[in-house]
């Protein structure tokens, strides 16, 4: 596997990494996960109308760019070096996909064009009180209502949530499962902002009270969408992943070149040299890991994604803690600071982590694709 | 020939030189054709019996060759251990040897005529420091005459040559006064014994060298600049060696590997999971997490290989690549191995021909040292990728700067051999 960037690819990067200097430095991270809301409304929309992020991979049809998941990588790789504060994830990765996945070409017309204008944040709602990330998690039950829907029921670890105009709602239709779309202030809809450990990313509670839904794409094939899905969210999660840990790599080293101890940088210890060595092996494996997951969900020829997802998702997430762990350490008391950032790449690897399951429950799904 | 061609068109050529050239026999004749058409070593320089082609390009060629079961192509690619010699040696001949050299040793080397060689490097007080060898090389008319003991040589007891390095300079701090040159191991002066190593078998030697003579026309480079010269040599042996290794732990395996529409990600993990069937672990979800773990190191291993090795700004990538894919395989192969043994349950308790089983795991869990000791240690792979590649402070070294003969010197005289 070589690398899946282009020189197009560094370019589109180095604007990108200009762009968040300049719009979300770590003065604005701070800013904004101290708030609710948890983003900035000014700069999501100048992401929409002068970078066009939002619709990068919506078909041009619908008002997007239809770019493949190798330039959204390039995007969330540069935001996960930024703890860019936003519902991009949630929008652009999760509610997108479902929405391109089902094939429910009426509700795309009604949607995408408002995602990548930047004027609908997108969430998924899926997961319940098991914590489980896969298909016999989805209790909540869809009951028929005419030509529509109603659902009742909590869904928890909702991303941005408590921000979204369109809630995709996992829920069972009888014996299967389905997928839904709910509007902001719909009845019965609420939602409630949950303390979490990454405070840059917002989490909810959303509860549904006999709330009217409509079906997305056929009934009965929510979860071949919602698996699909799931797939290209691990390796967009990846791509967040190996920038994040990056990031952590560059902090450690310059700060191992600037603490003096017993006369001399520590980064002249061995200890710490051969630390972060081990550190840059993790980190360049994922990335390697991340190029290959991001090729497979472009659909280039090569292995495929269902496989891949799965060590993407154990890799890319072990790495981002180890880089982000040895950064505190490097770092002495000084990363066991608020005021250090090194606790927001951590917080945010750790929750990323378990988000859309953990590297052992990835790992066992790759056993069974090796025939064990 | 010219980097821009179109594979297809390369790939067209191969096929047309095969269907006039190779009849079935690997004999010498076929051997010097293939070497002389340049598809023995595609990415050697033009004068050095290569095409100057990249790497992608050659594979181009050795798949042609492939496909028609014709061998001896692509040499400076393979993983096996005469490759190893090719890419090694091999490629700084052809890069930096003076013409006569060249046009004989690599000639030679890719004839199949000096498969056995010797790289004579280390010393009983120059391991890892390297640059502390003390073997030295005085000049005489048109020869060198080299005086001093090695150690670790790996290769047969008879090789025909060696790879050596020696001090030509005292006065100058270590690295600067060191010269590489390829020396005839066939003459007076030259003792090579054989060392019994950790698995029982003698794969090395300990070489002693009195009143060795070299001819001028032999050194590799220029006089003193033997250390730039290593580190290319060095740099092509991190990577082979990993292969290498990594070949011969699976190569029986590949037949019957579990394939399925998931390929590529599925491929190359068969000896792993036969391990834990025939031990009946399969369910075991610990036993499946470690193979998924160790399945995973190694296809991202290939993976970053491949992308570090392609990237554009090279200098650099090139030593990522080595010294991460030396690490990587370090623990790859010791992990692998102690896996094997803990599958095996007593039957690992055993070894030699009478136990075939053991004999294979244990061999395999003990080799795995050539990798994490070999070719600069996994510790010495982390002091480049931390200095070299991230930028961290150098350690303070009491020798920096200080002419050879001032330094402090290790003085053990060592006759492990007996
Ligand atoms: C199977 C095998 C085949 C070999 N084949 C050849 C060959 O063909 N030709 C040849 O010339 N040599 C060969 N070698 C020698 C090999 O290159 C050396 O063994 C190796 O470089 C280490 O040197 P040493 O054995 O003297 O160990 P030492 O240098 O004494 O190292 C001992 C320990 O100290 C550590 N150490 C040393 N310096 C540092 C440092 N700066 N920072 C941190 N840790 C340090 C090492 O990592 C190691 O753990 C071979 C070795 C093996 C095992």
């Amino acid at each position: 596997m070589v690398s899946v960037f282009t020189e197009e690819h560094e370019s589109l990067r180095s604007s990108l990494r200009a762009f968040f200097a300049n719009r979300s430095p770590e003065s604005e991270v701070r800013r904004l996960m101290a708030t609710d809301e948890g983003y900035d409304r000014d700069v999501w929309r100048q992401i929409a109308s002068e970078l066009g992020l939002q619709g990068l991979i919506v078909p041009e049809e619908h008002g997007g760019s239809g770019y493949t998941w190798v330039e959204l990588g390039v995007v969330l790789e540069e935001m996960g070096r930024a703890l860019f504060c936003a519902p991009y994830f949630s929008t652009v990765v999760l509610a997108t996909s479902c929405l391109l996945e089902s094939g429910d070409t009426a509700a795309q017309k009604e949607y995408l064009e408002g995602i990548a204008s930047g004027d609908v944040v997108g969430a998924l709602a899926f997961v319940e009180a098991s914590g489980r990330w896969d298909e016999a998690g989805i209790e909540m039950a869809a009951t028929a209502d005419g030509d529509s829907y109603r659902l009742t029921g909590e869904k928890l670890f909702v991303l941005d949530g408590h921000v979204a105009d369109l809630v995709v709602v996992a829920a069972r239709t009888g014996s299967s499962v389905s997928l839904f779309t709910v509007d902001k202030g719909a009845p019965g809809l609420t939602t409630r902002l949950t303390e979490t450990l990454d405070q840059t990313r917002k989490v909810a509670v959303v509860t549904f009270e006999n709330t009217p839904a409509r079906l997305l794409g056929v009934e009965g094939a929510g979860w071949t969408t919602l698996s699909k899905v799931l797939d290209l969210a691990v390796v967009a999660l990846a791509a967040e992943q190996v920038g994040g840990a990056q990031a952590a790599l560059d902090m450690a080293v310059e700060y191992s070149k600037i603490r003096i101890q017993f006369g001399q940088p520590i980064g002249a210890f061995q200890a710490l040299k051969h630390m972060l060595a081990d550190v840059m092996l993790e980190v360049e494996s994922a990335r390697s890991a991340m190029h290959v997951g991001l090729a497979a969900a472009s659909g280039h020829e090569g292995a495929e994604l269902s496989a891949v997802a799965p060590l993407v998702k154990a890799y890319c997430s072990d790495a981002f803690e180890l880089a982000s762990h040895q950064n505190i350490q490097v770092h002495g008391g000084m990363g066991f600071t608020w005021e250090v950032p090194a606790h927001l790449y951590f917080k945010r690897a750790k929750s990323m982590a378990v988000f859309l399951g953990d590297s052992t429950q990835h790992r066992e799904r790759l056993a069974g694709h090796l025939g064990l | 020939m010219d980097n821009d061609i179109a594979p297809d068109r390369l790939a067209e050529q191969v096929r047309d030189w095969l269907a006039e050239n190779w009849r079935g026999v690997d004999d010498r004749e076929w051997r010097e054709k293939v070497v002389l058409a340049g598809w023995a070593a595609p990415t050697f320089p033009e004068n050095a019996y290569g095409l100057g082609l990249s790497k992608s390009l050659a594979q181009v060629v050795g798949a042609e060759f492939t496909a028609v079961g014709a061998p001896r192509a692509c040499q400076d690619l393979g993983p096996g251990v005469v490759d190893g010699w090719v890419r090694m040696i091999g490629l700084v001949v052809a890069l930096h040897g003076l013409p006569a050299l060249r046009e004989q040793f690599v000639r030679d080397l890719l004839v199949g005529d000096a498969d056995g060689g010797l790289a004579l490097y280390s010393e009983p007080n120059a391991g890892s420091d390297l640059a502390g060898l003390q073997t030295r090389a005085v000049l005489d008319g048109d020869h060198w005459i080299v005086n001093g003991q090695k150690v670790w040589s790996s290769g047969p007891l008879d090789s025909t040559w060696g790879a050596l390095l020696a001090r030509t300079d005292e006065d100058v701090p270590k690295h600067q006064g060191i010269s590489f040159f390829i020396v005839d191991l066939q003459q007076p002066g030259v003792e090579v014994r054989p060392i019994k190593q950790i698995t029982g078998d003698s794969e090395f030697n300990e070489v002693f060298l009195t009143d060795v003579r070299v001819p001028v026309e032999n050194v590799v480079g220029e006089i003193n600049d033997g250390w730039a010269i290593l580190q290319v040599a060095l740099g092509a042996e991190r990577e082979w060696l990993g292969e290498y290794l990594e070949s011969i732990g699976r190569t029986e395996e590949t037949a019957g590997d579990h394939r399925s529409a998931l390929a590529p990600i599925a491929d190359g993990a068969a000896d792993l999971v036969r391990a834990a069937r025939r031990a009946g672990r399969a369910d075991d979800s610990a036993i499946r997490q470690t193979i998924v773990q160790l399945h995973t190191w190694r296809l991202v291993h290939e993976w970053t290989t491949e992308r570090l090795s392609s990237a554009s700004d090279s200098a650099q990538s090139q030593v990522a690549a080595a010294a991460l894919g030396k690490l990587a395989s370090s623990r790859i192969l010791h992990s692998v191995g102690r896996f094997k043994a803990q599958m095996l349950g007593p039957e690992a308790m055993l070894y030699g021909p009478e136990n075939r089983t053991g004999d294979d795991v244990n061999r395999e869990m003990m080799n795995a040292f050539t990798n994490s000791v070999g070719g600069g240690t996994d510790q010495i792979q982390r002091n480049i990728i931390s200095e070299r590649l991230l930028g961290m402070p150098r350690a303070h070294t009491p020798d920096r700067g200080v002419p050879f003969r001032d330094i402090r010197k290790g003085t053990t005289q060592r006759n492990i051999s007996g």
